[in-house]
């Protein structure tokens, strides 16, 4: 691990405001990582036009189109490439990118390979209207659909990708530093890593997750709020404490999250209590 | 050709510590002295004892003081665009921890209960100093701030990538004085 003071973080603004929603989706992104911006517009405009797909397919309303169903099924179709080239960025970086792999947890594997089977049987029945693969059997498509709302439904639910991104619709919407912003932004949270690159807390503690501000966000202030035991809500203030309260990951972060609000929210909370008493000594 | 901007560091309550980060730019910071910047006010460097209107104010440290307060409410009319320069100014940084006890506690741990002191022996200060402000607030709260640079303190490579990209965000025109 480099030394932090040696470091040249990439700054997501220089005025550190809460960016709007088209700017996270592909500016910030792009910040992060150009095929990760290439994922989230492929993916958000494919879900977009499956959804529409959909309704056509089990409605009356296809017949309004007049036989121009065809658009809607290709655009679907170059999102989906899009969304898998871009998919493939991802992979890359969650394979070179410790912070990245810190930041996301072991969840992102379950969004990986249920997006992996999307993209796949997206890929196979793409081919296959392409002529490239003999006509389609069907099966594909059932795949291609039924593994979308599992995804949608575990993922939004599990608290993955699809959280990620309601969380983020969410957050838009508040003033980015109220308590309530604070809260949905344990859901928000992209999990890209940027601020685990820069903490050097995470430095100085050689790597402990505990001390990745990603975590610290999304995993213990969370618990902290839904009735942690009193061994465990310490243990949180400790690793609350901990932080020098350098605000790097707020210069970072593509959501300009400010970090320094939600800890010092929770150090208010606790500090006139018996555990706040207990940490302190 | 452009004339150099003016670059003016106030420190309100602050450790100095960024400013000792500016200073480890070390050639970089030499090569922007001699092309890009003119530097007019920077207590931790130059005996300048004040500074009138300015291209970019870096404002480091908290508002603790009324004296600190003071000097925000002149900012804005001296300075073309105003850094928040480091975590306290950016977010109320290490000095913020304050905000989690009473003022009243605070000077009796300073004046009266530290460490170093005999029992009995400190006074709390009633006249001369100024006074304390209620909390610890980032000075985006006091004045409009243009640009804000994180870091307690910001690392000197992340501090000259900033200073070079708020150079460029700088209309200059006129001769080279």
């Amino acid at each position: 691990m480099s030394y932090w003071f040696g470091a040249k973080p990439k700054l997501s603004s220089l005025d550190l405001k809460k960016p709007g929603l088209a700017s996270l989706l592909v500016q910030k992104t792009f910040l992060v990582n150009p095929l990760s911006a290439l994922f989230h517009v492929g993916m958000v405009g494919a879900l977009i036009t499956g959804i529409i797909m959909e309704i056509l397919y089990f409605s009356s309303w296809g017949s309004i189109l007049n036989g121009g169903g065809w658009v809607i099924t290709w655009v679907h179709g170059g999102l989906g490439l899009l969304t898998a080239v871009g998919f493939m960025g991802v992979l890359a970086r969650f394979a070179s990118s410790k912070s990245f792999r810190v930041a996301s947890g072991r969840g992102f594997y379950i969004d990986a390979v249920l997006i992996g089977v999307i993209v796949v049987s997206g890929l196979i029945l793409l081919l296959r209207i392409l002529g490239i693969l003999p006509a389609a059997s069907g099966w594909e498509s059932t795949i291609h659909v039924a593994a979308t709302m599992v995804w949608l439904l575990v993922s939004l639910f599990g608290g993955g990708l699809v959280s990620h991104a309601v969380g983020t619709v969410a957050y838009s919407f508040t003033d980015g530093h109220s308590p309530v912003a604070l809260q949905i932004f344990s859901s928000a949270c992209s999990r890209c890593g940027k601020c685990v690159e820069v903490c050097p807390e995470y430095e100085a503690s050689n790597g402990l997750p505990e001390q990745a501000p990603a975590l610290k966000v999304r995993r213990y202030l969370k618990q902290f709020q839904d009735s942690a035991s009193p061994a465990e809500r310490k243990a949180i203030v400790e690793h609350v404490y901990a932080c020098a309260l350098c605000g790097l990951c707020v210069g970072v972060c593509p959501y300009a999250f400010r970090h320094y609000d939600l800890y010092m929210g929770l150090l208010r909370q606790v500090n006139r209590t018996q555990e706040g008493e207990e940490v302190r000594a | 050709m452009k004339r150099k901007a003016t670059l003016a560091i106030q420190d309100l309550c602050a450790c100095d510590g960024c400013e000792v980060a500016l200073a480890d730019m070390g050639h970089v910071l030499l090569d922007l002295l001699d092309d890009k910047v003119d530097l007019v006010y920077a207590p931790l460097f130059m005996s300048a004892h004040d500074y009138g209107e300015v291209d970019i104010l870096m404002l480091t440290g908290v508002a603790r003081t009324e004296d600190d307060i003071a000097h925000l409410r002149q900012a804005r009319q001296r300075a073309r665009y105003i850094v928040s320069f480091g975590s306290c100014a950016t977010f109320g940084g290490i000095p913020g921890l304050a905000n989690l006890y009473e003022r009243a506690t605070l000077l009796e741990t300073a004046y009266q209960n530290a460490p170093s002191l005999r029992v009995g022996e400190g006074t709390i200060p009633s006249e001369l100093l100024p006074a304390l402000t209620g909390e610890i607030r980032p000075i985006g709260a006091y004045v409009d701030v243009d640009f804000s640079l994180p870091g307690c303190p910001p690392p000197p490579r992340l501090l000259a990538d900033f200073l070079e990209r708020v150079l460029k965000q700088l209309p200059l025109q006129g001769e080279r004085s």
